[in-house]
């Protein structure tokens, strides 16, 4: 298993599989997700509503919500001290998986605001991740991610602190343990654009300090793009489009992926009208047969409607899953 | 000024403190401006900016604290806006209707999408019958919906059509003036571009006038004729869209545009980092109100309001509120494409 990661290599998913078993049918959320990510790297995953971006985040951790689990595939990770864990074929509710939740990988979530308790202290409820850690360090951290006044705020209710705040008290506490991965689920998609752009720096200073390694979720192309060397682009529970961002950007190859850049209105062009993609994103749970984008697609052949396309590398470390890009 | 169909005027809007004796929060603090027949004026800023409650109160959601605005209909009727009485209420808002950001909240769950689109129609034009089920579908068709949706509930659709409802709804009344408080920021991108392209399209096809509320510069950018910045309640800049992003004037709207992270790959972000927070409106910073982020300030920003002055623009007149306006060499879009270019060259 160990000789499948490069050394530089820190997380690797593999075919990744979810499903949601319901009373009368079976919802495939993630139906196939692979992607590597080394040490000190950042990883993008864009997609809209539906695509699987989220339950993709939460099985890296066995987080999954009921009735949610993990169906297939493997998530390599390489642990702190060497040794390669296979994350898939964990108990989730197991020692193996608790040590790795907030020492190896850490979760920054959307809405501080919902992820915090109302009713306890801030610093009281950031020092829950680390049970014989200080007041003292959870101080220290806050005046690591930009708190001011952190001596007072970390006795403050996080009604108390403004949205920015509560965000990076968020970072602080995913921080807290020293993971080597760090998940950030739309973590600034609540704020407003002069706030996003401070926590992306501090994204970033976190990063080159700590050599953390990153996973960063968003619909936004534009954020993704300021701070994501890699990108996966997914549609309804596969990565569609996956490879170095600006390349990604500068010329998409999988139809989807060139569809949706244009629907997005670009700040530095002056359009008339936006180009909209047809229909809609199906319902995850119809079963799917060929392409899943196949009836939306512009270049869909008869094969397309019969065989569903395998990712595969179309040039060197770009990945697209489509029956007509040709290599 | 006959081409303005919403004129407001040293708008104020207090919301008592939280206890009796505590000061009051000054959401909107003497704010003018004038909508146009036919274009969209989009007001931006940061939350807690003002910008919805100087939508809602406008339309009376709330009684506003002073000012005065009003609306003139194509027919020439001049609506003093806050002092109609409750029948002139009633018709006013037969001229004005109202976009909401989620359209998940703001529709009943318990009424079908005809009896949405409908109930307006029966209550203000007293439609029954043959006659409210013709205009309801002409209305849903316009707005891109299909017929045999209109028996179905709102948990049956997606955040765009849901969308589309609640614009079916608010063009039931045939309105001139439309507010849209954030009408695409729930929306995925690809549906975004479709609504998007529904508003334009009933713009030019009813000659509909917007007042448009997004946080999205990129949104606003492309729909947007002119653009009025907020902070902290007052007004910053006014100006058309073109001027605003080439050539800002107000330092604040200089930091606003380059926090934009462009999906451009070749564009480098250079956010000029505002520090710290939008401030607390109850006890808003002296002078101007900016000066505590402003990267420009100099002593007079903290003792001296300025006044919201005019300045020439490329096709009209624009305004700014700042000690240092025209002044200062403030970085725009066109000088970030400007340069990339230049780099590409070499």
């Amino acid at each position: 298993m160990a000789e499948l990661m490069t050394d530089k290599e820190i997380l690797r998913v593999d075919d990744l599989k979810v499903d949601f078993p319901l009373d009368d049918r079976v919802v495939h959320a993630v139906r196939g997700v692979s992607f590597s990510l080394d040490r000190g790297e950042t990883l993008g995953i864009a997609g809209e509503s539906g695509c699987g971006k989220s339950v993709t985040a939460s099985a890296l951790i066995q987080l999954l919500d009921r009735p949610g689990r993990i169906a297939g595939g493997s998530i390599l990770l390489r642990g702190k001290g060497g040794k390669v864990i296979d994350i898939a074929k964990l108990p989730p509710k197991g020692k193996e998986i608790n040590d790795i939740r907030g020492k190896e990988i850490s979760m920054v979530f959307q809405e501080p605001m919902s992820s915090f308790s109302p009713i306890y202290r801030i610093g009281k409820q950031v020092l829950e991740a680390k049970p014989n850690g200080t007041r003292d360090e959870v101080v220290e951290l806050f005046k690591e991610v930009g708190i001011p006044n952190a001596e007072k705020n970390v006795d403050s209710y996080p009604f108390e602190l403004s949205g920015g705040m509560r965000q990076r008290a968020m970072i602080a506490m995913a921080l807290l343990n020293e993971p080597s991965l760090l998940i950030a689920d739309e973590p600034t998609t609540a704020l407003d654009v002069t706030i996003q752009a401070q926590i992306l720096r501090l994204f970033r200073e976190q990063q080159s300090k700590r050599n953390l390694s990153i996973i960063f979720i968003s619909h936004n192309l534009g954020v993704i793009n300021q701070i994501a060397g890699k990108i996966a682009i997914m549609y309804l529970g596969e990565v569609v489009e996956y490879g170095p961002t600006k390349q990604i950007l500068r010329s998409p190859r999988h139809p989807y992926t060139v569809d949706l850049f244009k629907s997005i209105p670009d700040i530095s062009r002056r359009q008339d009208k936006l180009f909209t993609i047809k229909g809609s994103v199906p319902d995850s749970y119809k079963e799917i047969k060929g392409c899943a984008f196949a009836d939306r697609c512009r270049a869909a052949s008869e094969r397309c409607f019969a065989e569903d396309p395998a990712l595969v590398e179309v040039e060197s470390g770009r990945w697209v899953r489509c029956h007509e890009v040709k290599q | 000024m006959s081409d303005d169909i919403l004129v407001v005027k040293n708008l104020k809007e207090y919301f008592p403190g939280s206890k009796r004796k505590s000061p009051p929060v000054k959401a909107v603090d003497d704010v003018s401006f004038a909508v146009r027949r036919g274009e969209t004026l989009s007001l931006v800023g940061e939350s807690g900016s003002g910008k919805t409650t100087i939508a809602r109160s406008l339309l009376r959601v709330w009684e506003p604290t002073a000012g005065e605005a009003h609306f003139y209909s194509r027919e020439g009727r001049d609506f003093n806006i806050m002092k109609l009485s409750k029948k002139e209420l009633k018709e006013f808002r037969r001229y004005a209707q109202m976009i909401f950001q989620d359209p998940y909240s703001s529709l009943s769950p318990r009424m079908t999408v005809y009896d949405i689109i409908g109930e307006p129609l029966m209550v203000n034009f007293g439609l029954r019958g043959e006659e409210l089920s013709k205009r309801v579908i002409e209305i849903a068709e316009l707005c891109g919906l299909n017929r045999e949706y209109l028996r179905r509930y709102p948990h049956a659709f997606s955040g765009g059509q849901r969308q589309r409802i609640g614009i079916a709804r608010a063009l039931a009344m045939k309105p001139e003036l439309v507010v849209c408080d954030e009408p695409v920021s729930a929306l995925d991108v690809s549906i975004q571009a479709k609504i998007l392209n529904l508003l334009k399209d009933l713009q030019s096809q009813l000659n509909l006038s917007y007042l448009f509320i997004a946080h999205d510069l990129s949104v606003v950018k492309h729909i947007s004729d002119r653009i009025v910045v907020l902070y902290l309640g007052r007004i910053m800049e006014i100006a058309d869209v073109d001027d605003l992003f080439e050539k800002p004037l107000h330092p604040y709207t200089e930091a606003l545009i380059s926090a934009i992270p462009p999906t451009n790959p070749d564009m480098e972000m250079k956010p000029i980092l505002l520090e710290g927070e939008i401030p607390n409106s109850i006890n808003p910073p002296s002078g101007c109100r900016f000066h505590p982020r402003c990267a420009y300030a100099k002593d007079i920003c903290s003792k001296e309001e300025p006044v919201l002055k005019a300045y020439r623009g490329q096709k009209e007149d624009r305004f700014c509120a700042c000690h240092f306006a025209g002044e200062l060499k403030l970085h725009s879009l066109a000088d970030t494409e400007a340069e990339e270019a230049a780099l590409s060259r070499k």
